[in-house]
């Protein structure tokens, strides 16, 4: 069995706080739900769950979707928000989880990096450092989510292939991007024979596509 | 890069067929005298592509790092009853705190993962005793489970954060699992969850136990998730493509065709492209020049994400057809022959060396030939080849005095071997990236329109006698091998062949063979859901 590795690193600062994180939860859930309903999916998606704010947790390593448990998402107070530190710990972690082919084993798929986050990174020298590290990972498509009116999209089109923004960070927002991702994933479980990048399904209305 | 992301050049006119590379290219495994009329064999002599990748180290992370902390929390006051649950997330109230009143953190408060045991509020915090708790949190979680899977779990309900003050006595009963087709037992702190779950869904199970509460016994109870995966096998859909599309092509194909040896093929479109709705983008032919006793079998396998590979696959098959006939007279003729049987007497380099020009010149001019077909094709529905991408498995046999002369070209994944008990041998190399998926396509020039590249991918060998050669594509060497190691494993032929056996009388007599044949390719496989496609030629 291939695996297809998502990975979701989820801004959990302290402007997260409130309805913006029950938002989250309720979307992410939703995606978790709707996952589970494809077959495919379900054969072959593995999910990591890595939050940053003025910490980066891993909190759910690369779990199959079978076995997938929703995490505990917190937000502190206020705080800084470490993108830069979390994308080092993707990068570890990519390095460490990721199979590839060999002679022996049978490689994972491309892995996915979707990143969310409602600012910009505060670890801005770092975060610049490692974008190039990331890149480096071979990731089938990284799509970053630039959720509510402080989120700066420019700081993620380096990083990102695809940078979306919400207008709003209330649950329909939320439910309609991790949505989207859900479809993302699901057309990347059939579909990434090949391409380097899958294809992208057409953005729900709540979404706007950066271009 | 070697892998399929490696961007096509702009379509250019293929050039022709491109002079096969001099004697400085890599030797192709041959068979050493002592292999090829005795039934030894040295599969080790095709060496698999060296992958550029470290080894992965085991991951460190076990099983208990793989639970994520717990969706819900129920709460027990001393006084009061159960807490009212908290709010929906959906609709936080603005201006409340995002905490009670009541959990108040202080410097010497412990905090559990996030469980908070307030202070007392009359007393002002001393190390010990420590203050009564006012609030406890329970933690139970249940591990997922999935319908028609036993499920066989014992967990114990403890605290979150352990207190001296307070213990979970016993558990006293669990609603919600009689439901899902499972039952509770009950045995003081622990629960013993077992049976198969019926019922895919996040569902909620309650758990009421008692607890001793500075000193005083208290019920509770608590709710947790209890998640049933689906049966991915119920998920699968079965849809047809959308009607109107160009290149149309029926989701099953079988043949069968007995000249002098029994060739039979089927290919199956995948329950991935039949969930959705997708054509088959396989193809393959059999064939036999009959005044030359050449038999031919070439399957192809459209590339997963390009648009049009259905018909660039059934293309490069149509054309392999067409092209073999002459290429075949041309260079494997009656000339051809009695190299064939003084190869067969002593091997040497320069005897190998005129067997593989003229196979290079015959296999690789037929390829090539599949190549600029597709090429045209592309320019004249104006896409880029790529759209066309497929892989190409080629395979062509005759029967000598001196025993089965089989030859093979092939590029991408999938592969073909000769196959005997205990003896199989591989005539392919395997094409793959790092990643799964990742190939090498037929229509990508730096290959079609390099000799090394194609002469590279000519593998050739004498047997004094076979079983069977069988070519397939990736929907079933992924499956059936997984690894490029398993792929050159006799013992895992040796499977295959029993497994195929099975389901399939391969007897040259059998006249549904090929029908059989195609029922097998319905095997189930976790994860592995792409078209299957397989051809067999038997003696």
């Amino acid at each position: 069995m291939r695996r297809l590795p998502i990975y979701l690193l989820l801004d959990t600062s302290g402007s997260m706080r409130g309805e913006p994180i029950e938002s989250l939860k309720v979307g992410l859930q939703s995606m978790i739900a709707s996952l589970r309903q494809d077959p495919q999916a379900l054969d072959s998606v593995h999910i990591s769950v890595i939050t940053f704010d003025r910490d980066v947790k891993t909190l759910v390593p690369l779990t199959s979707l079978e076995e997938f448990q929703m995490p505990w998402l917190e937000t502190p107070d206020s705080g800084p928000t470490h993108l830069g530190e979390a994308l080092e710990e993707l990068c570890k972690r990519v390095d460490r989880e990721i199979v590839k082919t060999t002679n022996d084993v049978k490689g994972d798929w491309k892995p996915m990096l979707f990143v969310m986050t409602d600012g910009s990174p505060s670890d801005k020298q770092k975060y610049n450092a490692v974008i190039p590290e990331v890149k480096r990972r071979n990731f089938a498509t990284i799509v970053a989510c630039a959720a509510g009116s402080k989120a700066k999209t420019e700081d993620l089109q380096p990083l990102a292939d695809h940078v979306v923004s919400l207008d709003t960070m209330d649950s329909s927002s939320f439910s309609g991007f991790f949505k989207w991702v859900s479809d993302t994933v699901a057309a990347g479980s059939t579909s990434m024979g090949m391409t380097a990048t899958p294809p992208l399904p057409p953005a729900p209305p709540e979404v706007y596509v950066v271009v | 890069m070697t892998n399929s992301e490696t961007p096509e050049p702009p379509a250019e006119e293929p050039s022709p067929v491109p002079a096969p590379p001099e004697a400085t290219s890599p030797t192709p495994p041959t068979p050493t005298p002592d292999e090829w009329l005795a039934d030894a064999v040295a599969p080790a002599a095709l060496q698999p592509i060296q992958v550029d990748s470290p080894p992965i180290e085991p991951s460190s992370y076990g099983p208990t790092r793989m639970l994520a902390p717990l969706l819900d929390i129920s709460h027990v006051t001393e006084a009061a009853p159960v807490n009212p649950p908290p709010a929906p997330p959906r609709v936080p109230a603005p201006a409340a705190p995002a905490n009670p009143p009541v959990v108040k953190l202080t410097p010497n408060t412990t905090i559990g993962q996030r469980g908070h045991i307030p202070p007392s509020p009359t007393k002002a915090p001393v190390v010990k005793p420590p203050p009564p708790p006012s609030k406890v949190e329970l933690q139970l979680q249940l591990p997922n489970g999935s319908v028609d899977k036993p499920y066989d779990v014992r967990k114990t309900l403890t605290l979150l954060t352990p207190s001296p003050s307070i213990e979970v006595l016993s558990i006293q009963r669990i609603e919600g699992l009689a439901d899902l087709g499972l039952k509770g037992t009950v045995s003081g702190r622990e629960i013993h969850v077992t049976g198969t779950p019926t019922k895919p869904g996040d569902h909620t199970i309650t758990i009421f136990c008692t607890l001793r509460v500075s000193g005083s016994e208290v019920s509770s109870h608590k709710q947790i998730t209890l998640t049933v995966n689906p049966d991915p096998r119920s998920l699968w859909k079965d849809l047809e493509p959308a009607p109107g599309q160009p290149f149309f092509k029926p989701h099953l194909c079988s043949e069968r065709l007995a000249k002098g040896m029994v060739l039979i093929g089927a290919s199956r479109r995948g329950r991935s492209h039949a969930h959705e709705g997708k054509f088959r983008e396989d193809d393959f032919r059999l064939g036999a020049l009959d005044d030359r006793g050449w038999h031919y079998m070439v399957v192809a396998d459209g590339a997963g994400s390009a648009n049009f590979s259905r018909r660039g696959s059934e293309l490069a098959c149509e054309t392999v057809c067409q092209a073999i006939g002459p290429h075949l007279a041309g260079t494997l003729g009656p000339m051809f022959d009695p190299v064939v049987s003084e190869f067969a007497r002593e091997q040497g380099d320069a005897l190998s060396r005129q067997i593989r020009t003229a196979l290079y010149k015959a296999l690789g001019g037929v390829a090539h030939e599949a190549y600029r077909a597709l090429d045209s094709l592309a320019k004249s529905i104006n896409c880029p080849i790529k759209d066309l991408a497929t892989t190409l498995n080629l395979t062509i046999c005759k029967r000598y005095d001196e025993g089965w002369f089989v030859a093979a070209f092939a590029v991408g994944d999938g592969g073909v071997a000769v196959y005997r008990p205990g003896a199989s041998f591989p005539l392919n190399l395997a094409d793959s990236g790092e990643f799964a998926g990742q190939t090498r396509f037929l229509t990508m020039p730096e290959i079609m329109g390099n000799g090394t590249e194609i002469s590279n991918r000519i593998h050739f060998a004498l047997f004094s006698s076979l079983t069977a050669i069988i070519g397939m594509t990736d929907g079933i060497s992924d499956p059936k091998f997984a690894t490029d190691k398993n792929f050159t494993d006799p013992a895992k032929w040796d499977q295959l062949w029993a497994d195929i056996g099975a389901r399939v009388r391969l007897d040259r007599d059998n006249p549904d063979a090929h029908t059989e044949l195609l029922d097998w390719l319905d095997f189930w496989s976790t994860g592995n859901h792409d078209d299957r496609t397989i051809a067999l030629m038997l003696p």
